[in-house]
C-alpha cells in the first residue's frame, strides 16, 4: 500500500486566473474545493494534473522524505483526473478498451491487462458488456467506468472536477463507494458546488478570484455563519425546513388544459397519459435515462409519438402546426449555456429578429438583458467568453424573450455555483401565468415553486402527486435516486 | 474477396452469387435492404452497357462504331461483378456494427504493432475516430435542435444554406473544445506512442472458425476457377 506521499503547492500563479495558491495535499486526505464559477477551480485542477504548468511558484512531490519538483515526476502515474462529463472523457471505443488504456500505458503485459479488464468490468457490474461501446451505457455507468479506468492505474492522488454533479443520487452513491474503497491509498480533491458532498471531506478549501482559503473541517465551517456569508457557502440543505408552496398559485386560465398526452408512446423510451393545466409548475424527477428529457422534447415536437397523440394548447401536434406551436413553447436544454449559437450575447437573445430590428439596440432591449443579470456592456461579447453562470442566464433570457406559454427546463442549475443558482431560481420563481415543466435530480431546487411532482422511471410516470404531499412519497423518491 | 472478384470469370461469379444468396438467407436480412441497389444497378448498367457495348474498328472514328453482342456481354459481366461486390458490402454492413468493423480493422493491426509503433498509433487513431465522430454528431444534433426551436426554418434554399453556415461556427468551436479535452484525457492517462493495442475480450466461437473456413475455401475456389478459365 502506498503511504506518505504529499503534494506541496507553493504560491503558484497562472495568468490572471490563479493568484498565489498554496496548500499541502496528503495521500489519504480528501479535500473539498468549493468556489463560484470562474474562480479558477478547474484551472487549479489542470495545474495539479500537469496538463498546464504554473507561470510562477512551485509544486513539489514528497515521497518518503525525498522531495522532487512535480514536473520531474511521471505525473500521470501519480495523479488521476475525472471530469464532469463522462461521455467527453472516454477514450476507448469499447468498455474493455477504456479499462485497458491506462494499464497498457503503465507497461503491464497484454495478457495480464486482459485478465484485469474482465475482473474490473465485473466489479462495476459491466461483465458481458466489455465489447460494447460506452455510449450504450447510462450516464452513471459511464462515469463509473471512467472512474474505475483511472483508479485501476492506482494513482496516489485523484481529482474529481464536478464529477458527480450530473448524476442522480443513486449513481452518485455508486461512485462514492468506489472512492471510499481507495480512501486510504489516494488523496482526493473533490471540486464541487454541493455542500452535502463537501461535508464528507476531511478538509474544506474555498477558492475565490484565484485565491484559496483553508477553512479546515467542513462540518465546522458550515456551522460558522460569518464564514458562510463571506464565501457564499450554502449550508447543507435540509428538506425538513424547506416547505413546498402552501397553496398553488391561481393561474389566469385556471383549469384550462394546456398539455395532454393521450396514451402517447415514444418508441420504448416513454409511455404517458397525463394532463397539465395552464399555469401549473410540474417538477419532473427520476433517475438518468428514465425518459425525462424525451418527455420535454415531446412537447416541442422533437419527438413524435409512435402511438397515441399529444395535444398542446388544444391542438393536436403534427408536422403542419409544429412551427406555430413551437412559438408558444420554449425548451431550455441541459447545459443550455454550452449551446449558444448567436455571435454575441445580444444576437443570441434576439435571435430571429430582422436585421433592421437587430440594429436598433434600444434601451428596452438592454434593460431586458440587465433584468437577467447580464450587464449591457456584455451585449456584444461572444458567448464563449462568458462564465458558466452568465451563459446559462443568457440562455434563459433568450428562452423567455418571446414570452412563451409553456417553459420547459432541463436541469437548468446543473454545474452552477450558489450565487448563479439563487439568481436563476429567483428568476424562475417570479414567472407568472406560465406553465413550467422542470426536470431535476434534486427536488429541493423546485419544492418552493412546484405544484405537482412527477416521478419518471423506465419511461413511465410512476408517481404524480401534489408538491405538498411529497413527504408521503419520500421513500419512493429516494429509492429512485432523487435527492430530497 | 473484392480483389478476387476482379480476376475471376463467369464461373466464379456464379459461385459467388450462390454463396451470397446463402449468406442472405442465413443472415435473415430483409430483401428491402438491397432495394437501394436497384438504382445503382440501373445507372451503372446504363453506363457499362453504353461504354463497353459500343465498338469501332481501328481505322474508324468513335462515332462510326456500333453496338456489339460481345461488348454488351462484357458490360453485363462487369455489372454483375460490381453488383456482387456492392451486395456483399451491403450485407456486411447490415450484420456488423460500425464499432465492430472499426475494432476488427484495428485488431488486424496487432501483428504490425510488433514491427512498428506507428501501426499502434494508427490503430489508436481508428479507435478515437470511432469514439469522436458520434460525440460530434451528438453535439451537432443539439445545436440543430437549438436552432430549430429558435424560429421557423426558412423555405428559401439560399437562406437555408446561410443558416447551416451560421451553425458551422459554434459546431467548429465545440469540436475544437472536445478535441482539446480528448487530448488532455490522453495525456492524463499517460498516452505514449506505440503502447496502444486494440483489446477484444470476446472469445472466438466455433461459428467464427466455420466462417473463416468458408471464406478461405471460397477464396481458393475463386482462384482455381480463375486459373482454369484462362
Amino acid at each position: 500500500m502506498k503511504q506518505g506521499k504529499v503534494l506541496k503547492v507553493q504560491n503558484i500563479r497562472y495568468r490572471d486566473i490563479i493568484d498565489g495558491v498554496s496548500f499541502d495535499w496528503h495521500q489519504g486526505e480528501i479535500i473539498a474545493l468549493l468556489g463560484p464559477n470562474g474562480s479558477g477551480k478547474s484551472t487549479l485542477a489542470r495545474l495539479l494534473a500537469g496538463l498546464i504548468e504554473p507561470e510562477t511558484g512551485d509544486i513539489q512531490f514528497i515521497d518518503d522524505d525525498s522531495v522532487r519538483p512535480w514536473r520531474a515526476v511521471e505525473r500521470w502515474q501519480e495523479i488521476g483526473f475525472v471530469g464532469q462529463h463522462p461521455q467527453r472523457q472516454v477514450i476507448g471505443a469499447t468498455v474493455a478498451e477504456e479499462l485497458s488504456f491506462g494499464l497498457l500505458n503503465l507497461g503491464i503485459d497484454f495478457d495480464s491487462v486482459r485478465d484485469k479488464v474482465s475482473k474490473l468490468a465485473s466489479t462495476i457490474g459491466l461483465e458481458g458488456k466489455e465489447d460494447q461501446s460506452p455510449s450504450t451505457l447510462s450516464g452513471g455507468e459511464r462515469q463509473r467506468l471512467v472512474a474505475t479506468a483511472i483508479l485501476a492505474m492506482e494513482p496516489s492522488f485523484l481529482i474529481l472536477d464536478e464529477a458527480l454533479s450530473m448524476l442522480d443520487a443513486r449513481a452518485q452513491a455508486n461512485i462514492l463507494e468506489l472512492l471510499v474503497k481507495v480512501r486510504t491509498e489516494s488523496g482526493q480533491l473533490w471540486i464541487t458546488h454541493d455542500s452535502e458532498l463537501a461535508c464528507q471531506a476531511d478538509r474544506l478549501l474555498v477558492m475565490q478570484k484565484g485565491k484559496i482559503v483553508d477553512m479546515g473541517n467542513p462540518r465546522e465551517a458550515f456551522r460558522d455563519p460569518q464564514l458562510k456569508a463571506q464565501f457564499w457557502i450554502r449550508s447543507v440543505p435540509d428538506t425538513q425546513c424547506l416547505n413546498p408552496k402552501e397553496t398553488p398559485k391561481l393561474p389566469k386560465k385556471q383549469n384550462q388544459t394546456i398539455l395532454e398526452w393521450r396514451q402517447a408512446k415514444y418508441e420504448s423510451r416513454l409511455s404517458i397519459n397525463k394532463v397539465i393545466t395552464a399555469g401549473e409548475f410540474v417538477a419532473i424527477v427520476g433517475p438518468s435515462g428514465s425518459g425525462k428529457t424525451t418527455l420535454l422534447e415531446s412537447v416541442v415536437g422533437l419527438n413524435q409519438p409512435t402511438e397515441g397523440q399529444l395535444m398542446v394548447c388544444g391542438e393536436h401536434v403534427s408536422s403542419t402546426n409544429l412551427d406555430s406551436l413551437r412559438r408558444k413553447t420554449r425548451l431550455l436544454f441541459q447545459e443550455a449555456g454550452e449551446y449558444l449559437i448567436g455571435h454575441s450575447v445580444y444576437q443570441e437573445v434576439y435571435y430571429g429578429d430582422t436585421k433592421k430590428n437587430l440594429k436598433l439596440k434600444t434601451q428596452d432591449k438592454l434593460s431586458y438583458l440587465e433584468a437577467f443579470g447580464i450587464p449591457a456592456r456584455l451585449a456584444e461579447t461572444p458567448p464563449e467568453r462568458l462564465s458558466g453562470g452568465e451563459r446559462q442566464k443568457v440562455a434563459l433570457a433568450a428562452a423567455l424573450r418571446t414570452q412563451p406559454e409553456i417553459l420547459l427546463l432541463d436541469e437548468p442549475l446543473i454545474g452552477l455555483d450558489i450565487v448563479s443558482r439563487i439568481s436563476i431560481q429567483a428568476m424562475i420563481s417570479k414567472l407568472e401565468n406560465m406553465t413550467i415543466l422542470y426536470v431535476t435530480h434534486d427536488l429541493r431546487d423546485v419544492l418552493p415553486d412546484a405544484d405537482r411532482i412527477w416521478l419518471v422511471e423506465e419511461g413511465n410516470v410512476v408517481l404524480d402527486c401534489a408538491a405538498q404531499c411529497w413527504q408521503e412519497h419520500k421513500g419512493q423518491l429516494q429509492a429512485a435516486g432523487v435527492r430530497c | 474477396m473484392s480483389l478476387l472478384m476482379t480476376v475471376t470469370h463467369w464461373q466464379g461469379l456464379v459461385l459467388t452469387s450462390f454463396i451470397l444468396l446463402g449468406l442472405v438467407i442465413l443472415s435473415r436480412t430483409p430483401f428491402r435492404l438491397y432495394r437501394s441497389l436497384a438504382v445503382v444497378l440501373f445507372w451503372m448498367g446504363l453506363f457499362y452497357g453504353l461504354s463497353a457495348g459500343w465498338v469501332w474498328s481501328e481505322d474508324k472514328s468513335i462515332w462510326q462504331g456500333h453496338w456489339s453482342v460481345k461488348g454488351l456481354t462484357q458490360g453485363l459481366e462487369l455489372l454483375w461483378r460490381v453488383l456482387l461486390i456492392f451486395s456483399l458490402t451491403r450485407l456486411y454492413s447490415a450484420v456488423t456494427k460500425p464499432l465492430e468493423q472499426g475494432m476488427g480493422i484495428a485488431y488486424f493491426f496487432n501483428p504490425l504493432i510488433r514491427i512498428t509503433p506507428k501501426a499502434s498509433d494508427f490503430a489508436l487513431l481508428l479507435t478515437l475516430t470511432l469514439r469522436f465522430i458520434p460525440l460530434i454528431v451528438e453535439e451537432a444534433l443539439i445545436l440543430w435542435k437549438v436552432r430549430i426551436l429558435k424560429g421557423e426554418w426558412p423555405t428559401s434554399w439560399f437562406k437555408r444554406a446561410r443558416e447551416v453556415m451560421h451553425l458551422m461556427v459554434p459546431l467548429m468551436l465545440l469540436s475544437l473544445k472536445r478535441a482539446e479535452e480528448l487530448a488532455e484525457n490522453l495525456m492524463a492517462r499517460g498516452y505514449c506512442s506505440g503502447k496502444y493495442r486494440p483489446l477484444i475480450v470476446q472469445e472466438k466461437t466455433a461459428e467464427d472458425y466455420v466462417g473463416v473456413l468458408i471464406i478461405v475455401v471460397w477464396g481458393v475456389l475463386l482462384l482455381i476457377l480463375a486459373k482454369t478459365a484462362q
